[in-house]
């Protein structure tokens, strides 16, 4: 399936600002940080379709997926 | 649910009659600082509520007029009325402070158990070279009243943890200026409990994100849900005061009765790429998001 992802920030280092990618039928949100080596630790605001997801959401074909760096420091 | 705080009464109904006595002779057009000030001495009673009075009495108060012609009376009378709690001290709590205090904000306690240290004088307002090595905190407090005389400063130099319950008492809104995810949660849970809202702000390099969370909203874990912690990272001096400017311009607004939505809406801004996102969380929880997306 044809999903596309947006990457913000420190994420798009070594990586892209917007691509889109083909994932097997049935990946999660998760899986695709996977694919892309990024660890999910750094990943601070994650939207699926405009609207806040977890890990664990799964894909859809056409699904949008923003990926913005978590931030911490003060 | 409202996004209006419901403020404590501004003055008693002594004070209001001393005050009526007092300057209504006089029929004046503005209160000058200095006049206010002879009168808070003469009448003791606080500055900030002469100020109130005096606003509430169409007069002109110099100090506030810019602000007045922006958030109205009685926007500039709300702040003046509100309790606020700045917890950290740092790059984002100073310009929090400093604009807070310029705002009008009527109380502010700065909780920091820290002092300044070499590293902070790249972003941090109240980190100078005379001020290396003294408390955060005393240094907040003296910047605050060296602004605006009529702010009530309380300083508590104490971790967030050993604050006491009863300085809570009043409070109507807490900013989250701390560095690290775990105070940050405890910050949050503690204004859940408490029913106050929390304007989060964090950075991190160039980029930053700012928001409201309301009472009893799990905004604050769904933006940390994936990371127990975040490693300490580089902050540009620009990012930490956009984004406090930003947590100061959203607190005020929500103060001063100039936003009635209690939409979970979120800013991130990237300095670098001078990229700014707005985004909404939605109100029923990231389960329910998941469901129906299924």
């Amino acid at each position: 399936m044809q999903v596309q992802v947006r990457l913000f920030a420190t994420l798009r280092q070594g990586r892209f600002k917007r691509q889109s990618l083909e994932l097997p039928e049935g990946d999660s949100v998760a899986d695709l940080l996977k694919s892309l080596d990024i660890p999910k630790e750094d990943v601070g605001m994650l939207l699926l379709n405009g609207r806040d997801a977890a890990l664990e959401a799964p894909l859809t074909t056409e699904a949008v997926v923003s990926i913005f760096p978590a931030l911490g420091g003060g | 649910m409202s996004s209006r705080p419901v403020l404590e009464p501004m003055l008693t109904e002594e004070q209001k009659a001393t005050l009526i006595r007092t300057l209504e002779p006089e029929a004046l057009d503005v209160l000058t600082l200095d006049r206010a000030r002879r009168m808070a001495v003469e009448i003791d009673i606080p500055l900030k509520c002469i100020e109130w009075f005096a606003l509430d009495h169409g007069m002109t108060v110099p100090r506030y007029e810019p602000n007045v012609l922006a958030l109205g009376r009685s926007g500039q009378q709300r702040l003046l009325q509100s309790s606020v709690m700045i917890v950290g001290l740092g790059g984002l709590g100073g310009y929090v402070l400093e604009e807070l205090a310029r705002a009008g904000v009527g109380r502010i306690i700065c909780v920091d158990r820290d002092t300044f240290d070499e590293t902070n004088l790249n972003r941090q307002l109240l980190a100078t070279s005379s001020t290396l090595g003294t408390s955060k905190s005393s240094q907040a407090h003296e910047r605050a009243k060296e602004i605006n005389e009529a702010v009530e400063v309380v300083a508590l130099t104490t971790a967030l943890a050993e604050v006491a319950p009863e300085r809570w008492q009043g409070v109507d809104m807490a900013f989250d200026c701390l560095d690290n995810i775990p105070h940050r949660r405890a910050l949050a849970e503690t204004c859940s409990a408490k029913q106050i809202p929390l304007v989060h702000g964090a950075v991190g390099a160039w980029c930053g994100q700012v928001g409201v969370i309301w009472p009893h909203s799990s905004a604050l874990e769904r933006l940390y849900r994936n990371c127990r912690d975040v490693e300490r990272t580089s902050v540009l001096p620009f990012t930490a005061a956009t984004a406090a400017s930003l947590m100061a311009s959203d607190g005020a607004k929500v103060l001063a009765g100039k936003r009635n939505d209690t939409e979970l809406r979120f800013l991130f801004f990237d300095l670098q790429e001078n990229e700014w996102h707005s985004i909404t969380f939605d109100d029923d929880g990231p389960d329910a998001s998941c469901k129906r997306q299924a």
